[in-house]
């Protein structure tokens, strides 16, 4: 039954893409750059949940996250971890296929140590023109070391747009949103992994200018909050403040999240 | 997860012991095991690193006309939309040959790629 769900699901997925594909294959959008300035630094658009933009050829990015955690509960105050990702293919003109690497473990609490567990992801994504994109993919597969046991595959299919807000000075409005199963459900209290079945996640973020933003983010098991900031104005260096688990979910506090991005072109 | 299963193997012993001393008493229900996951299969310390490292970073997501950062360039600091006519000179919506940069970074003289 659950492999019968996934399947729909990347079915589907796959479908729509090869629609969305045909659809926009020769679109192309010249617009004047009317300020001069680089449009290369942006504050972030999510705090927990994947959006359906992503990296094709010619992009990559590497960050790292961290998160307090309770002590008494996990034995330690934070823990967080690394990432690399890079592209394949052309989001613009067919699909782009985001690959991630993910390193758990920054903190050494479990007796692990940083590079002992990680896993891969795969984001199959296309452009639709005008600001949207939609995309399938999956979060914690080929799981290494100390993330076998621990985590579980999430697939997932997302869309997201961008809006402009306002008319002389003005904003902008991420709207994603995604239906994924594992990670995005809440969790069986009897197992310790996601619920059976598909999720619901999604997140909003508003650009108050190019390098700020606010975001709200549900991931179909926690609702984070942050506040989203990008330093440089030519460097695509992205940092995200925030709060996850804000509603105190499975008798859990809040805690502090943090994460570091940096996207770059080749 | 060693704890719950000591745990586990303790609640045995003692249901086993309360057995045979003939007080049975109903098991308690399991623990949630989300202690030893919540730094990553809970809150999904993984995933989250990625999305919130390469998905939601705009400079990370490709840089085409269709994707997030150029959208969000558009947004805020695109001017007027662009195209080639018959003789292949980009020109302006009234025509007129443009001069000046676009925002995929190119220039362009009197509508001709410098």
């Amino acid at each position: 039954m659950h492999m019968k769900h996934r399947s729909k699901l990347f079915f589907c997925a796959f479908g729509l893409l090869a629609l969305a594909g045909n659809a926009h294959a020769e679109s192309t959008q010249i617009v004047a750059n009317t300020s001069g300035q680089a449009a290369t630094s942006f504050a972030g658009v999510s705090f927990g949940s994947p959006i359906a933009f992503g990296a094709d050829w010619g992009s990559a990015g590497v960050g790292i996250f961290g998160q307090t955690l309770n002590k008494s509960a996990t034995g330690t105050r934070g823990d967080g971890s690394a990432g690399v990702a890079f592209g394949l293919g052309d989001a613009d003109r067919y699909v782009g296929l985001e690959t991630d690497v993910s390193i758990a473990d920054l903190s050494s609490y479990n007796g692990n140590h940083f590079g002992d567990g990680g896993a891969l992801g795969f984001k199959l994504h296309t452009n639709l023109g005008d600001g949207a994109a939609v995309a399938v993919g999956v979060v914690g597969t080929a799981r290494w070391g100390s993330e076998k046991d621990t985590n579980r595959a999430s697939v997932y299919a997302v869309g997201t747009k961008a809006f402009r807000v306002g008319g002389v000075s003005p904003h902008a409005l991420v709207l994603n949103i995604g239906i994924g199963d594992e990670g995005f459900r809440p969790i069986n209290p009897s197992t310790g992994f996601g619920k059976k079945g598909p999720g619901i996640f999604g997140s909003m973020a508003f650009y108050i200018v190019p390098q700020v933003s606010v975001i709200a983010d549900y991931t179909g098991r926690f609702f984070n909050a942050g506040l989203s900031f990008a330093p440089f104005k030519t460097q695509p260096l992205t940092v995200t403040l925030g709060g996850v688990n804000l509603t105190n979910r499975y008798d859990t506090k809040p805690q502090a999240a943090m994460t570091i991005g940096y996207g770059f072109h080749f | 997860m060693r704890k719950y299963i000591m745990t586990g193997l303790i609640v045995a012993a003692c249901n086993s012991i309360a057995a045979f001393a003939g007080t049975v008493q109903p098991p308690p229900p399991p623990p949630p095991v989300i202690s030893p996951n919540i730094g990553s299969g809970a809150f999904g310390t993984d995933n989250f690193t990625l999305n919130s490292n390469t998905g939601d970073n705009p400079g990370a997501t490709g840089r085409g006309p269709g994707s997030l950062g150029y959208s969000l360039a558009r947004i805020f600091f695109g001017g007027p939309d662009l195209h080639f006519n018959a003789d292949g000179l980009l020109v302006d919506p009234s025509g007129k040959p443009f001069t000046g940069t676009t925002l995929t970074g190119q220039v362009f003289q009197d509508g001709k790629k410098q």
